[in-house]
């Protein structure tokens, strides 16, 4: 006998990270933790902007940061010799954050922080399909990568609230436009912050730091 | 390139089904996948299929259908289809994550950012026949 089963009401993976996504943000309101995820591909500068910003801001606010990578601690130790409480989530081989992850991590944040990044892994597909409830996501794009990233990846830029286009110093050289790399974003967002950047100079940094309403 | 964990998750449904429905084969697959999602079709079918290898599910044809994106304004209010912008440089539309309407962007997703299985085609005994004696 022939029949069919309906299943469009079992559990979604996508859908159940958006909720969990949901409660993480509840919980850290609740805590009084401002939160912001960090996205970019390999090498876009994404560790550099953080330690930038957590010399910057280390005074001002209680900060904790959550470094994802494959492995090693390289990029914790980085931003952690600054001296802000920094945690390594390895994902092993996995690509991207995820909010089952950053809910366990969450759980070892010292009481009294107040101020949270969370460095993703670097990659610009994946993280943009599984939010981590942060109040803000930054994209990080550098013009090393060549003229074409935001438009190859409308989907992350879409849904970022700032994004970064790091290593203007070296645009002349790449023959990179920050004009149209800025005009890519604002055709997939007009609402998305452009902040250009020369992070390992600190360029750009006071200008992140509005951007993010910090 | 997480289709082998939305692949994974989509087997377990589907095998946990046969198992409650008693089935003895699943003949069809029917998945649907967000617009917005990035996840390949192909290659998910592609795990589906490996996935299935030795289960009632071995055989079972699988199609799949892209639920295009719906989005709801904040600002004015617009429910709709998400705006798309032709580049001859990409073969594929690109989507604008600005409201239609009123050119803002404070938009919420409905849908288009999940992959499902929608439903499955079982069969419940060998050869059709009913399990009337």
């Amino acid at each position: 006998m022939h029949k069919i089963v309906d299943l469009k009401d079992e559990e979604s993976l996508l859908a159940h990270n958006r909720e969990l996504a949901e409660k993480i943000h509840e919980q850290l309101a609740e805590r009084g933790i401002c939160s912001i995820d960090v996205m970019g591909a390999i090498g876009s500068g994404k560790t550099t902007i953080l330690e930038k910003l957590v010399e910057r801001l280390k005074n001002q606010y209680r900060i904790a940061v959550l470094a994802g990578d494959l492995t090693t601690t390289i990029d914790a130790d980085r931003i952690g010799a600054h001296g802000v409480q920094t945690f390594q989530i390895n994902t092993g081989k996995e690509c991207h954050l995820d909010a089952h992850l950053i809910s366990h991590a969450i759980e070892d944040i010292p009481a009294d922080t107040n101020l949270l990044f969370i460095e993703n892994v670097g990659n610009l597909v994946c993280p943009a399909d599984f939010p981590l409830g942060t109040d803000k996501r930054v994209v990080v794009v550098s013009v090393t990568e060549g003229p074409y990233m935001v438009k190859k990846h409308p989907y992350i830029f879409g849904q970022a609230h700032v994004a970064v286009i790091n290593k203007k110093d070296l645009a002349d050289s790449m023959e990179v436009s920050i004009e149209d790399l800025t005009n890519d974003i604002h055709g997939i967002n007009p609402e998305t912050r452009v902040v250009v950047m020369t992070a390992r100079d600190g360029e750009g940094i006071e200008e992140l730091i509005g951007a993010l309403e910090l | 390139m997480h289709e082998m964990s939305v692949a994974q998750q989509i087997a377990r449904a589907v095998l946990r089904a046969a198992k409650r429905e008693e089935a003895v084969k699943v003949a069809r697959i029917n998945i649907e996948i967000g617009q917005l999602t990035f996840l390949n079709p192909e290659q998910v079918i592609f795990w589906l299929a490996e996935l299935f290898k030795g289960t009632e599910a071995e055989a079972a044809e699988i199609s799949h259908k892209i639920v295009p994106a719906r989005v709801r304004c904040g600002k004015c209010g617009y429910e709709g289809p998400l705006q798309v912008k032709e580049d001859p440089l990409f073969h594929q539309a690109l989507p604008v994550f600005a409201c239609p309407k009123c050119e803002k962007g404070s938009l919420d997703i409905l849908e288009g950012r999940d992959c499902i299985v929608r439903d499955i085609e079982i069969e419940t005994s060998p050869d059709g026949d009913c399990s009337c004696h």
